[in-house]
């Protein structure tokens, strides 16, 4: 019985961590042309897609784009703009967070979620001269492209 | 104070010498203000009041004192992106009978109001996250958190929701909304999370 509960507990935290590695986020809304770049892949975004760790978000002149990540922070993008997910672990039943997201250009809106809630070390955000710490906050950033 | 954003954001269309970064501070959704500090090797800078701006001039310089952007200026470099950010998801609790994972009535009646926010919102991103209170022992929390979620899921599926654009977790009993010790019952515990997005 034992062993058999141990196994579970072992399944049941790899489902709940390989969902978490998996899928950070999604797009919810895109207008004119954006992008996902993953390693070497330039994708089209689109409504629905999901967010990894790692991903470059990319917006056209024409584009735009809004997303959600996984402890519902929310982020759009105007157009011309790139960010890259940096870093992202929300998993608050083992209390292990982290988040960097780097604004390299563009204009951004943010709204933290969660993950800024149990802890605002957590959270780090990035800007190609700056750092930003935040206390529960919506905020906007501008970086010159 | 006022003064020189607005003179940062007319320099920034007419001759281009914007500055490198401009951070602005605006209210939550549920209207509180927070603060957020911007800092480089050069300095640092607080901003604690809504529409509170500070900009960074280029890598050599420290972040300047914080003004106040006007709405005009907001929209004029930030009106796309704020066009376009999406609203916070839709949260529903649905709560259970002790050991069961079948809501109780008067929870099953969110059912309905869950699939409008789906349809509302076009949702294509639906968490379902499944918790106990901290009666019996971790195994059992587990697969008892996991049960509740997953018949969650299998109603919303019932109902024509695509089940790619759902991911269901088990939390067990290590997420309470009310924390207690071991071997307490507590009701409000015993629920399932539902956040459209």
């Amino acid at each position: 019985m034992k062993i058999y509960c141990l196994a579970m507990s072992f399944l049941l935290s790899l489902l709940v961590t390989s969902v978490y590695a998996a899928d950070v986020g999604s797009v919810k809304s895109v207008e004119g042309e954006a992008w996902i770049v993953r390693g070497t892949e330039q994708i089209p975004a689109q409504k629905g897609m999901r967010l990894q760790v790692s991903d470059r978000l990319k917006t056209g002149p024409n584009g735009a784009m809004g997303l959600f990540l996984r402890d519902d922070t929310i982020i759009s993008m105007g157009s011309a703009g790139e960010m890259v997910l940096v870093e992202f672990v929300f998993q608050p039943r083992t209390n292990e967070l982290g988040m960097l997201t780097r604004f390299l250009k563009g204009s951004f809106t943010y709204i933290s979620g969660i993950m800024a809630r149990l802890n605002p070390e957590s959270v780090k955000i990035e800007t190609p001269v700056s750092m930003v710490s935040i206390r529960g906050t919506h905020f906007l950033v501008n970086v010159k492209g | 104070m006022r003064h020189w954003i607005v003179m940062v954001v007319v320099c920034w269309f007419i001759a281009g010498c914007a500055p490198k970064e401009t951070f602005v501070l605006l209210p939550d959704p549920d209207g509180a203000v927070g603060n957020i500090v911007v800092s480089n090797p050069h300095g640092s800078q607080t901003m604690n009041a809504a529409q509170q701006a500070i900009t960074v001039k280029s890598e050599a310089d420290s972040p300047s004192e914080a003004g106040i952007m006007e709405e005009k200026e907001i929209r004029l470099l930030f009106g796309r992106a704020l066009d376009i950010q999406p609203s916070p998801p839709a949260k529903f609790f649905l709560y259970f009978q002790s050991s069961s994972s079948q809501p109780k009535p008067e929870s099953a009646t969110e059912i309905p109001r869950i699939l409008a926010a789906i349809k509302e919102r076009g949702s294509m991103d639906i968490s379902i996250d499944g918790h106990t209170d901290r009666m019996g022992d971790d195994a059992y929390n587990e697969s008892l958190s996991l049960r509740r979620a997953e018949y969650i899921q299998s109603l919303l599926e019932q109902y024509g929701v695509d089940p790619k654009y759902i991911s269901t977790t088990s939390h067990g009993k290590n997420n309470p909304l009310v924390p207690t010790v071991d071997n307490v019952s507590e009701p409000r515990n015993r629920r399932v999370e539902v956040i459209v997005r």
